[in-house]
This record gives structure tokens, sequence and C-alpha cells, in this order.
């Protein structure tokens, strides 16, 4: 990381020196304006590249706040500037964009800032998505360096987030922040059913629950024709069991694919989403039983060259 | 030989393992005893030669399968449950109560093996039963019937499990409590799968076959179970074809007894239901488990290689036509036929024979046959002609509850028994189904 | 909703510590206006120690006041950073004042609040004893888990309904174990102790050529207590399968396994044997854990 800093202040560094240098005879070009002057030379996309060729040095027409008007025309640079003072480097835009969270951070680190549970969730690129995003190779080390920073400047209390943070930390997010989704909320029809999709393995079950006395019909068979195992009867109705609604509600399931397992435990998912569509305090305790989380273990499949998914034929000398 | 070492720890003798007594074995003089080896000659010793494992004797595994036992000395006597009465089977007040078994029925249900392996009697420390509604309802219909001199022919219906042979062993209770003769096939599948011996009976037309050894069983099981009953009634008829010498005043009891030949098992069996027929007899309970067994082809051949019928068996035609209604009982009688759903062959016949039946008995049109199906039984339908059909249902909470009171206070069941827990049973037992409810309630581990 | 946020945490967040039930009674019954936010300490001024600089006096904010003034009578709130924090800690407390449930809990519950809420053994996956469960799956042969479920309970019944066993002394269980006549009333307990008591302490590991000369070397080494669970089914399950048939039908193994288990209480399984075969090894061994080529090797 310190390699880049340097790096990037050397940068910086030759930038100055150029400036002064080119602007030695006639009166100092403040290097703001000399960028502003040069923006019109493309530089960072390549296809824009060949341009600069072509375009002819655009002296910069601004003139100087505060400086003499009788002064001769200013050719600023006698060849084209990049834009970029990383420009020569192997990842111009990330390392501009680093630099510009190392400022922020560095210019706002006394801001108040609020704890991170406390932030609202943000979707940050993941080093691939950057690197996607970008065309760039960022390295891992320096990303992760990067998007400290960037969660820190973050946690920066909302009321007093600069303009200026939200737009530096804009690359490093993602275009949709996910976590603003929110689950549709599933209604309780006009007869006081709710509906929950469970699946496991290759099970697919549909339940709906209905406040009652605890009956349960299972593809229209009571739970002991559904199910000959005690164990499955019993996950299929682990998550009532365990919050003490077994007597509270009657299922009406319709389950299919799969084996006898896969068909309970998909019921244990798709009763206890019903459920909670009744009573949405319900979820955690259902969370802490097992039954909200979707099992995602599937039969591997079978690979060309393989005599299973994983097993490779018996080798044979000749 | 004591270890020099500890067998559990591992610690050499010393003066503060010597303190401790208790848990660890001592060693009071650990110098007498020789130090072990540590040479790997001495495990090497260890004789590896395998001897075959021995199969087990014949008629010992069957035996060991269909052990029946009654009694658990670790579960805990449960106080305070009444001994049953016949009265407490027909008293609509007495749904949902537990009540014992008395010791004399017990032994006359068990030797006509109304008792089943399947059914958790062995958990508990001596056999209880539910009174449940299902049994006050049949059981007082059937009582009163009886009273009467009428003929009560019934097929116990319901689900897998409902608890459809516990209803004929109740109904075999109340049987022997009402001073009936009891008659029990205990599994019909045993007259029809070709597992006992069979002979022709001479003198036959249409020829007819008799189960020699296992009627000779019933017989036997039948005479000790109703001993008290047979033992009050004299014989009637001449029974002069019967070996032995059966004396003018003789006891129903001494005819049963009279042979212990298998050739003339049928014979003599046959010459004490015609006594039972007289008039002036007590009534008759015929129970058979597994009824729809009998509806069927058997697996035996006749001479001329044929499949026989089942109702061309004595026994099962005996039962066939008390049930069809062919038999008058001038002193009333039960006739009961017990469906099973555990291990039934599915048979349109049947089916659609209680279906009419069921009909009849709700006073409805009665379906049709179907008319494109051309292997119906006439013998089923004949059979099976005007009997009464009875469904048993699944148990309330309130029954389960006081079925799991009983088993918690015999430490069978170690879990609070409230509103809760019940229900939760309940549910699981595919709404109150008995036989459900145990395996959920009885094993510590699922099946 | 019943959130993971729990009030005493937003309390603890404020640093202050409330009064005491009594003085929150009194001030009920007073009718004062209630103040959240003072400092609890002032109450609790009996467990202060005096400062051991000074000559013993009281401090001199108690010195002269403590008699003349009542400590409660002019409460002076104390203000506290206007943070989220503080303020939804505040806003609790305040609620409770009003004579309000701390939070509603019964927000989107139909039928109340759960007895319990599901513990660590309330998991769909996770249902049965972890003695259960590891023997259950070691009986597994084939994948058919819902077969060795049935082998298992039948197993768990055969000891139910077999009479008490009567302990060997030559074969100790288990120190604490409970007597012999309660077991079987608690089969669950019953195999647990049966295999804990046989399951041996160690295992001996042969590292190759260490020994010199191409022989091996043998370490003994302790076990996890799952591994010498494993190891004495392993051994069980062993002398089961030497055992001869009992009968036939689905409850033959369990049935076999179920002696083997009693016979392992009452000391007269083999079983016992192989455990102390072992641990002779582990003793005779223990001389090889100084061996030079294992000290080299550590280093």
């Amino acid at each position: 990381m310190s390699s880049l800093r340097t790096g990037v202040r050397c940068l910086r560094d030759i930038r100055q020196t150029a400036t002064t240098a080119t602007s030695n005879a006639s009166l100092a070009y403040r290097p703001k304006q000399a960028f502003r002057a040069t923006r019109s030379i493309a530089t960072t996309a390549p296809r824009s590249a060949g341009e600069t060729t072509t375009t002819q040095i655009i002296p910069s027409d601004v003139e100087p706040v505060g400086q003499d008007s009788s002064a001769t025309v200013q050719i600023p640079y006698v060849r084209a500037v990049p834009i970029s003072p990383s420009y020569f480097s192997r990842k111009p835009v990330f390392n501009d964009a680093f630099v510009v969270v190392q400022d922020l951070a560095r210019k706002y680190a006394r801001l108040p800032i609020i704890p991170k549970d406390k932030v609202t969730p943000t979707a940050w690129r993941t080093k691939e998505q950057y690197r996607l995003a970008i065309g760039e190779h960022a390295k891992g080390r320096d990303y992760a360096t990067c998007m400290k920073l960037a969660k820190r400047l973050n946690q920066i209390h909302p009321d007093l987030m600069p303009e200026e943070v939200k737009a530096g930390l804009l690359p490093f997010k993602r275009e949709v922040n996910y976590y603003l989704n929110r689950p549709k909320i599933q209604p309780i029809d006009q007869y006081g059913r709710s509906h929950g999709v469970g699946k496991r393995k290759s099970s697919t079950a549909r339940a709906w629950v209905v406040e009652g006395a605890g009956e349960v019909l299972v593809n229209g068979k009571p739970l002991s024709e559904a199910f000959g195992r005690v164990h499955d009867r019993e996950s299929a109705v682990w998550g009532m069991k365990l919050t003490e609604r077994l007597d509270k509600y009657n299922v009406w399931a319709m389950v299919e694919g799969g084996g006898t397992t896969g068909q309970a435990e998909a019921l244990a998912l798709a009763i206890a989403k019903a459920l909670c569509v009744h009573e949405p305090a319900l979820r955690n305790p259902l969370r802490r039983a097992g039954c909200i989380t979707r099992d995602p273990r599937k039969v591997e499949r079978k690979k060309h060259g393989h005599v299973k998914a994983r097993k490779m034929p018996t080798w044979v000398k000749r | 030989m004591a270890a020099a070492n500890c067998w559990r720890c591992l610690g050499r003798p010393s003066t503060q393992r010597l303190l401790a007594p208790s848990s660890i074995p001592s060693f009071k003089n650990p110098t007498s005893v020789a130090a072990f080896t540590t040479s790997a000659t001495f495990l090497a010793k260890d004789d590896n030669q395998e001897r075959p494992i021995e199969a087990p004797g014949p008629g010992e595994r069957k035996a060991f399968r269909k052990r029946i036992q009654l009694s658990n000395d670790n579960a805990l006597k449960v106080s305070g449950l009444s001994e049953l009465e016949a009265q407490q089977l027909v008293d609509p007040t007495a749904v949902g109560q537990m009540a014992s078994l008395p010791t004399g029925l017990v032994d006359q249900l068990r030797t006509i093996e109304a008792f089943k392996p399947t059914q958790n009697w062995g958990l508990f420390r001596s056999p209880h039963m539910l009174v449940r509604k299902d049994t006050v309802d049949f059981l007082g219909d059937m009582t009163k019937r009886i009273a009467n001199k009428e003929t009560v022919r019934t097929v116990i219906e319901g689900e897998r499990g409902v608890g459809k042979s516990m209803l004929g062993l109740q109904t075999m209770a109340a049987g022997f409590m009402n001073k009936m003769v009891v008659i029990n096939i205990p599994e019909a599948q045993d007259l029809v799968e070709a597992r006992t011996d069979y002979s022709y009976i001479p003198r036959t037309t249409p020829e007819q076959f008799s189960h020699p050894s296992y009627i000779l069983k019933l017989l036997q099981a039948l005479r000790s179970a109703n001993e008290e009953v047979l033992s009050k009634e004299i014989i009637k008829l001449e029974h002069i074809h019967l070996p032995g010498n059966l004396s003018r005043n003789a006891s129903l009891a001494t005819l049963a007894n009279v042979t212990k030949e298998p050739e003339f098992a049928w014979p003599v069996f046959n010459a004490l239901w015609q006594e039972l027929l007289q008039p002036g007899r007590p009534p008759i309970m015929f129970t058979l488990d597994g009824l729809s067994h009998i509806m069927r082809i058997s697996d035996y051949r006749s001479p001329s290689f044929n499949l026989i019928h089942a109702h061309d068996f004595a026994l099962t035609r005996l039962f066939v036509e008390a049930l069809g209604g062919k038999t008058h009982f001038p002193n009333g009688a039960a006739i009961v036929g017990v469906m099973t759903k555990g291990n039934w062959l599915k048979d349109k016949s049947v089916e659609k024979a209680l279906e009419q039946a069921r009909a009849a008995q709700a006073e409805l049109p009665i379906p049709e046959r179907d008319a494109y199906y051309s292997k119906y039984d006439e013998r089923v339908f004949e059979a099976l002609k005007g009997v009464e059909v009875f469904d048993v249902k699944s148990i309330s909470k309130l029954e389960a509850r006081s079925l799991m009171e009983y088993w918690a206070a015999s430490g069978v069941l170690r879990m609070r028994v409230d509103e809760k827990t019940v229900s939760e049973r309940w549910t699981l037992a595919g709404n109150g189904v008995l036989g459900e409810l145990e395996r959920v309630s009885l094993y510590v581990s699922r099946l | 909703m019943a959130s993971k946020l729990s009030p005493w945490g937003a309390c603890r967040s404020l640093t202050i510590r409330t009064r005491s039930i009594l003085q929150h009674a009194e001030r009920k019954a007073t009718a004062a206006p209630f103040h959240m936010a003072r400092r609890g300490m002032a109450d609790n001024t009996t467990s202060r120690e005096p400062p051991s600089g000074s000559d013993g006096a009281l401090p001199p904010s108690m010195a002269g006041k403590a008699s003349a003034e009542q400590p409660h009578t002019s409460p002076r709130p104390e203000q506290f950073a206007p943070n989220w924090l503080n303020a939804e800690a505040i806003a609790r407390l305040e609620q409770v004042a009003a004579g309000e449930d701390m939070y509603d809990n019964e927000e989107g519950l139909k039928f109340g609040v759960l007895s319990q809420l599901p513990g660590k053994h309330d998991h769909l996956q996770k249902r049965y004893p972890e003695v259960l469960d590891q023997v259950t799956k070691l009986l597994m042969r084939d994948g058919k888990l819902s077969k060795a479920q049935r082998d298992m309970a039948f197993i768990l019944n055969f000891l139910r309904t077999s009479s008490a066993p009567k302990v060997s002394p030559l074969r100790p269980l288990l120190p604490g174990a409970p007597p012999a006549h309660t077991l079987p009333l608690d089969p669950v307990a019953y195999l647990t102790l049966a295999i804990d008591s046989v399951a041996p302490l160690l295992r001996i590991r042969s590292m190759k050529g260490m020994a010199g000369g191409g022989q091996a070397l043998e370490i003994p080494e302790p076990m996890a207590a799952r591994q010498r669970r494993r190891v004495a089914v392993q051994w069980i399950l062993d002398a089961v399968n030497k055992k001869k048939s009992k009968g036939s039908g689905r409850s033959m193994f369990a049935h076999k396994m179920a002696e083997e288990i009693i016979a392992v209480i009452e000391g007269r399984s083999s079983v016992w044997d192989r455990r102390q075969t072992v641990h002779k090894l582990g003793t005779a061994a223990r001389a090889n854990l100084n061996h030079p080529a294992l000290l080299a090797k550590r280093k």
C-alpha cells in the first residue's frame, strides 16, 4: 500500500513540477485551472487515445483571476498532458478513486460517526465486481484498504454526510442496493388463510395455514397417512410444535416431488413461512428452530467422464 | 485377574488411589499381582479362530417374533385405576377412562390369542385398556341385542392403526364377562396361506377341507378359555361317531377335550358347534381378525390341483355362514369380523360388498356393481350379505389425554402431559389415530 | 415485533443506574415527577468508602448536607448527549414510567409470547440427544437412516422392558452413574452409560519407522469424547455380529444389540477385554512418549 501511496505522491509531484516548469516564464497557473483547461483531452479511455494525437493543443482560454490581462496568450503545455496523474500507472481509474477516498477520509476524519449496525445497509461492490465495472485489475489488498476507508466514511452521521463524500463513494457502491429490497408482504386472504411455499432437495410444498384446532392435511390425507415415518411427521410440523402453535392453526398442504424426507422438510419451511404471515414475531424463534432457512443442497449432477458425480472410472493399464 | 493398572483411568496403584475406594477398584496388595507383560507376543496370542454363528432351531425365530409379553417389571405401577367391569364397557359416562384387566380375564384373552405382538402391552406393568367412545357405542348396542337373543353380525372397519383389533379384544373381553362362549381366530391369514396342514373331509360335496392341527389348537384354546361356561352345559345330542367314550351327561368341556388327535379335531369341533346351537345354551361370540384374508382363493390346492377357495375350508365356512346369516342362532350370537389394513390385499369384491352393506345400513340407495369388472366373487357378496359395518374412528383429545396420563404415570412417557403436549401428539398421530399415538409417544427415538 | 434489542442493553448504554424499586414506588406514591435521567449513584452512598487520603471526615459534599437536606426532594436532571442511543433508552424508560410494558411483546403475535425460545436441541436437524444421534448413524448401513432409527427405537424399548441389570464390581461403570434399577426407565441414559463406560480413553498411534530399523513406534494418544464413543460402538457392533441369530424379522438385530448393551453394563461383554487390551498397550507405550525420535520430531 505504501508503495502505491508514494507512487501517487510522486505522480502528483511530477505534475506540479511540470506545471511550474511550463508556466515558469508566465504567471503561475493554478493547477486546478490547468486541470480544467485540459479536460477536453480525454485520456483514460483507450478509444479516445487516438483523438489526443489529432486534437491540437488547446490553449487555455481561461484567464487567471486577478492576473494581468495584458499578458500574452499562454500555452500551458508544450505537449498534451493527461488529465489524470495516474495516467501512466496500470490502474488509473482505481488509483484516482482511491486517492479521492483517501483525501476524503483525511478531510472528514473528525465528523461524528454512528455505529456500524446503525448504518443503512449498503451494497458495496466486491473486488470482482469492481474490476468488472472499471475494466482494471485492481489489486485485492489495495481494494480492501480502500474499502476500509470507504466504509469508515460511510459511517459518518447521515445528517452531516457531505455531498463530496457521497460522490466519492459512488464508484464503490453497486447500482442497486439490494438491502433496500423488501420482501413482498404476503396477505392473509378473506378466509383467514396464509400461504407459504417451501422447497428442499427436489420437493416443493405449498401450505395454507388458517386458525383452527391443530388438524393437518397433506395432499388431502392426515399427517399419519402422508408420512409413514414419525420423524418426518415431526419434521413437517416442527415449526408449529416449537412455537406452541400446533393446537392453534390448521394446515392444508400440497407436496410434490422428491422423497419423504424432502417433502417433510419442504413442508416445514412452507408452514413456517405461512405462520410468519399470521405472526411476524415468530420469525426469530422459527429461525432458531431451523425452519426458516432453505437448505440449498441438492443432488450433484453427473459429469461426463465420471461414473457418478465425482467417481472416476477405474484406471486400466491398457 | 486384577490388573496392575486401573480399569478406568490408567492410573497406577498409589496410596492416594487406595484411599478412594468407591468408584475405583482397590488394589489391596499391588505387589502380589504380577506386573503385566508389555511384550507384543502377549497380545499376538489372541486366538483368532472364529466360530461359525449357529443358526436358530426350527420354530425358534417365529416363536421369538410372535412372543407376547404382557408385563414389564420396570414400569411403574399405576394406582387408582379400577378393574374393568362389564358395565364399564357399555356405560357412556365411562368414556375416556383407563381400566386394568382382571387377571382371570387376561388369562382367558391370552389363551384365545386376543393380544397381538404389535400392541405394546410389554411396556407396562399390567394390561390396561382405554374405554373409548367407539367401545361404548359398539358394545352397548351389541349387549342389548344379544340379551334379546338376536344375532349381531358386524364387520369392524377403520383406518390402519385406528384400534380395530383392540376393539375386537374389548368385544371378546365383554363376551367373557357376559358369560358367552368366545371363539376367536386370531389371524385369518394362517388359514389361507398354506402354512398349516390341511386335509379333505370325507363325504362332503362340494369337497371341503379342514386344518386338523390348527383346529385342534383352536379347540383346546376354546376349551380352556371357556372352561367355566362349558363345564356347566350338558351334552344334548348323540355323538357316536366321535372317538372316546362320552357319557350321557358329560359337559361340553369334556366334549371339547375328547380328542388329542388332529384327525378328529374337525368332527369334535363341529359337534361342539352343533351343541352350542341348541336352544338354551349360552350365546356364542365368534370373532375373526383379518377378515379380508378369507375372502379370496387360498393358496392350498385340492387333490385335482385346483386352488381351493377360502370358503371351502370347514372352519372358514362355519364363520362365513354365521356372518352371512345362514346359520340360525337361537340363543343370540355375536359374529364379528375384524378387517385388517396392515397386510391386506385390496379386493374389489370385499370393497363393493362392504360399500353395499354400509348403504343398506344407512338406508341409502345401494350402489351397483361395476358392470365392466368381471371378477367379482359371488361368494364374498353372499358372505357379507346384510352385515353391519362399524367404522372405528380416531380418538378425541380427551381420550388421548387420559391415555397419555396413564403412560406418563407408568414412567414410559417421560414428559409433562398438558393440553399442549396432548394436542401436539394428537396431531402427529394423524388427528388421533390410536396406533400412531402409541408410535409417536412410546418410542424414544422416532421410527 | 420482539427485536433482538434488549431494553436493559439500552439502559446500560445510558451509563446510569436506575433507582431501586423501593424508591421508585415511593416516588410514584408521592406523585413526584419521574426523572429518569439522574445519576443513580446518589442513593448508593452506603457502599462507597470514604477517601483514605483525608482525615476520615465525610466528603465535603455530604458532610454538611446529609442531615439537613433530603437528597431526593430536589432532583437535578442531568443532560445527556442527544444522540439516538440515549434517546431510545430514555424513551423506553419513560414508557415504563408511564406504567406500560417495557416493550410490547405481543406485537406480531396472536397467541401470546412463547414460554421459552427454542433452545440448542430444538433445531430441526438436532432434535435427538447427541449420543443417540451418533449411535444411530453408526448403526446405519447403506445410507438407510430410517431403518437405523427403527433399530434404535427397538433397542431402547428392549432396554426399557428387560429387567434391571446387575452391575459387576469388577467392571465399574462411570463414577456418578445412576443406580442400576433406575436405568431401564431411562433407556437413553442406559445406552449412554454403557457406551461411555466401555469406551477406551486412548488409542495407539503407530508412527511408521520411527522406532528405528523400520519398526513402528507406538504412541498412546488421548481421544475426544465423540471419538471414544465411536470406537466403543464399533466394538459393540463387532461383538453383536458374532452373536447367534435370535429370531427373524425386523427386531432381530436390535434385540442382539440391546442384549450386548446389557452385557456391557453387567460386565459380561467381551468388549471390556478389548478396552483392557488397549489400555494395557497404552500404559506400556507411555515410555515411547519420550523416545528420542519423537522428541526430535517435536522440535
